[in-house]
């Protein structure tokens, strides 16, 4: 599965709809500030919502953060 | 005077005891804008480099911004600067709350200490006097204790104190100021320098008005909160998690400290996560300082009955992952601790960090620690323990006292210390974040974050995203962070701003308070200004430019495990590089050339 799918699929089962225009943006890309790691490494570093994730895999999907 | 300042300094000769005010030398006002670069070129102009920080011929200076009492959002910070006694360098330290808005109200931009008073004492300030009394009585109490007494003797229930708790008396070299009780002007031993004049506390109130030069100051100031509002970091993120939001997203990062920075994952990061204060039940509310839209500030109430504020995301974690602690109430034990008897939080947790490997290695005899538990990584009994003995100077508390350094130093092994020029390196492992290195490593205060916090574009993807392992261009990010951050401290407003508003927005709010009409370009040079006067008092200072590096741990041996496996901080490719973007030689010197641009050519 594509993170754009993982991502979906987790809304679908947390019945938490919000998760995906909490996480993309309007044109279903990560918003400003979202963290998305595949493997420990951030997806805009890779191939986006198009990486791949496998089995065994952990997706950590975090809002936009900030702190000191 | 309509411009954000009040035009007043005070000047407090603690030996003679006198006190005067001066006007505001608004030449250097317009050149350095206010707070930490105003007060610098004060401590250029009058105390000698190599002076030792804490003898009499130091100075204390307590600094506003032209922004701070205003409705700026986040106009409420001050600073401290002086020379620091942790690490030899200048030393300013931010702090928020109330306090810096109620020294303007009392009528003062800035406040100079000077000398040494014969026996402890506190200053008064206030719009009709400003007088030294007698704190004989409060020596020896704690930060809490110092202020509701003081509140107390002197009826103005309204007043903020700012002051030292038994740590910065006993001069230990991590000592803070703390203001509101909650807040600290935390690092590079600030408490001790106030502790060495035998100043107590400073009691400010006052009602004057701080006035902004433009009729549309207060039509700037709503375009600003609404975009700090709208932004999800500081619209969403630090209100609900403050910045302990943070712990789970740089531990999956794989640049959470732990033990010591050893590695830089912590597999017990759930149970001392931001979250897990919420979880747990131990959070009562956030809270706000002076004019804040954002609201980080965490209250907090633990089973035991204890409350306070806090743990932030550097203090959890420097008692929590980089101890290998888990136990979120010993955590927020050694947090409220520091608050009380006046420590930073996060040269605290790490000294005690490095204390505990110095232990599991072998190289602190067992009798030194006299009736203390042992202080192994994972003990929260060790934490709370130790924390105590380092601010009272108890048994080995003494070495810690002195921080991670010079305890590493005296037990042989220098080398287990996590610090950048004497200053223990926050909560970011650099090998996960190679700009964040560089920023750390050319530190005009050794190890800290918030003079160049790198993490956010390399980590956090704000204002972009930087990939944290290249090093290609992270000069020029790390020289351009440092310079706005001089401007933010020097405006009087908090960092956290930075997160929803951009170099623009600063110049917008500065020039609506100040009317000086600044350029963004002429603004960032201001901050460019601010850190070349830093960088010529430490090399007067003899801070070399050698020390413009990390521990050997970080440049010599690879990250073992996680997303950052095999990672060592690649200075030697960015150092060059930097110098040669801030215009200095190749050996880290400002030339004759810039500082004549900058306005310091002598």
């Amino acid at each position: 599965m594509s993170v754009r799918e993982v991502i979906e699929a987790a809304a679908r089962q947390l019945n938490r709809p919000e998760m995906v225009s909490k996480l993309l943006g309007p044109e279903a890309q990560p918003r400003r500030g979202t963290i998305i790691l595949v493997r420990g490494r951030n997806i805009l570093h890779g191939k986006g919502l198009d990486e791949i994730v496998h089995p065994g895999d952990e997706v950590c999907l975090f809002p936009p953060a900030g702190g000191g | 005077m309509a411009n954000g300042y009040m035009g007043k300094v005070l000047r407090v000769d603690l030996t003679e005891g006198r006190i005067t005010t001066e006007d505001l030398d608004m030449d250097r006002a317009r050149a350095f804008l206010g707070g930490r670069g105003l007060a610098t070129s004060y401590l250029y102009k009058e105390v000698p480099a190599d002076v030792d920080p804490l003898s009499p011929e130091n100075k204390l200076i307590f600094v506003t911004g032209p922004l701070t009492g205003t409705t700026a959002p986040t106009g409420g910070r001050y600073m401290v600067v002086t020379k620091g006694p942790l690490t030899g360098t200048v030393a300013c330290s931010n702090s928020g709350g109330f306090f810096g808005p109620e020294l303007k109200k009392a009528g003062y931009d800035m406040i100079i200490i000077e000398g040494k008073s014969a026996k402890p004492v506190y200053l008064l300030v206030t719009e009709d006097a400003q007088e030294l009394r007698d704190a004989s009585e409060l020596w020896g109490a704690d930060t809490h204790t110092t202020t509701d007494r003081l509140l107390q003797e002197t009826g103005l229930k309204r007043a903020r104190v700012a002051c030292i708790g038994p740590a910065g008396e006993k001069l230990v070299k991590v000592a803070c100021i703390i203001n509101d009780k909650h807040r600290a002007a935390g690092r590079t031993g600030v408490g001790a320098v106030m502790g060495s004049k035998n100043l107590k506390a400073i009691v400010a109130h006052g009602s004057a008005k701080v006035e902004p030069a433009s009729g549309d100051f207060r039509d700037v100031v709503k375009t600003k909160v609404e975009k700090i509002k709208a932004d999800p970091v500081t619209g969403e993120g630090l209100p609900k998690l403050g910045t302990k939001v943070l712990d789970n997203i740089i531990n999956a990062n794989g640049l959470y400290p732990t033990r010591n920075f050893q590695t830089g994952v912590f597999p017990a990061t759930n149970e001392v996560c931001g979250e897990a204060l919420v979880e747990k039940g131990y959070l009562v509310r956030n809270s706000a300082c002076f004019a804040c839209p954002i609201g980080c500030g965490r209250v907090v109430e633990l089973p035991n009955g204890l409350k306070g504020e806090g743990p932030e995301y550097e203090t959890g974690w420097a008692f929590g992952a980089n101890c290998g602690v888990s136990d979120l109430i010993a955590v927020t034990e050694a947090n409220f601790l520091c608050n009380e008897l006046g420590l930073d939080t996060i040269s605290a947790g790490a000294t005690i960090a490095c204390l505990m490997e110095l232990y599991e290695r072998g190289l602190v005899p067992d009798e030194d620690l006299g009736k203390g538990p042992r202080p192994v990584f994972g003990s929260g009994e060790a934490i709370v323990y130790y924390t105590r003995q380092m601010a009272l100077r108890e048994g080995i508390g003494d070495k810690l006292a002195e921080g991670s350094l010079r305890l590493a130093t005296a037990y042989g092994h220098p080398e287990y210390a996590m610090v950048v020029k004497g200053q223990e390196m926050p909560a970011y492992d650099p090998r996960g974040a190679q700009g964040h290195g560089l920023g750390y490593a050319t530190s005009n205060r050794g190890g800290c974050h918030v003079r160049c916090y790198m993490i956010s574009p390399e980590i956090l993807g704000v204002p972009q995203k930087l990939d944290p392992q290249t090093t290609e261009g992270k000069a020029e990010w790390v020289k351009t962070f440092q310079d706005l951050t001089a401007v933010i401290d020097s405006s009087g407003l908090c960092l956290f701003t930075s997160f929803a508003l951009d170099a623009q927005d600063y110049c917008d709010l500065i020039n609506a308070a100040t009317g000086y009409g600044l350029s963004v370009d002429e603004m960032m040079q201001i901050g460019e200004r601010v850190w070349n006067l830093e960088r010529m008092f430490n090399l007067k200072a003899g801070i070399d430019p050698s020390q413009d590096t990390l521990p050997k741990r970080l440049l010599a041996e690879a990250m073992p495990e996680g997303p950052n496996q095999g990672a060592v901080v690649k200075l030697e490719e960015m150092l060059p590089a930097y110098y040669q973007v801030r215009g200095w030689t190749d050996k880290g010197e400002p030339t004759g050339e810039k500082l004549q641009a900058l306005g310091l050519g002598s």
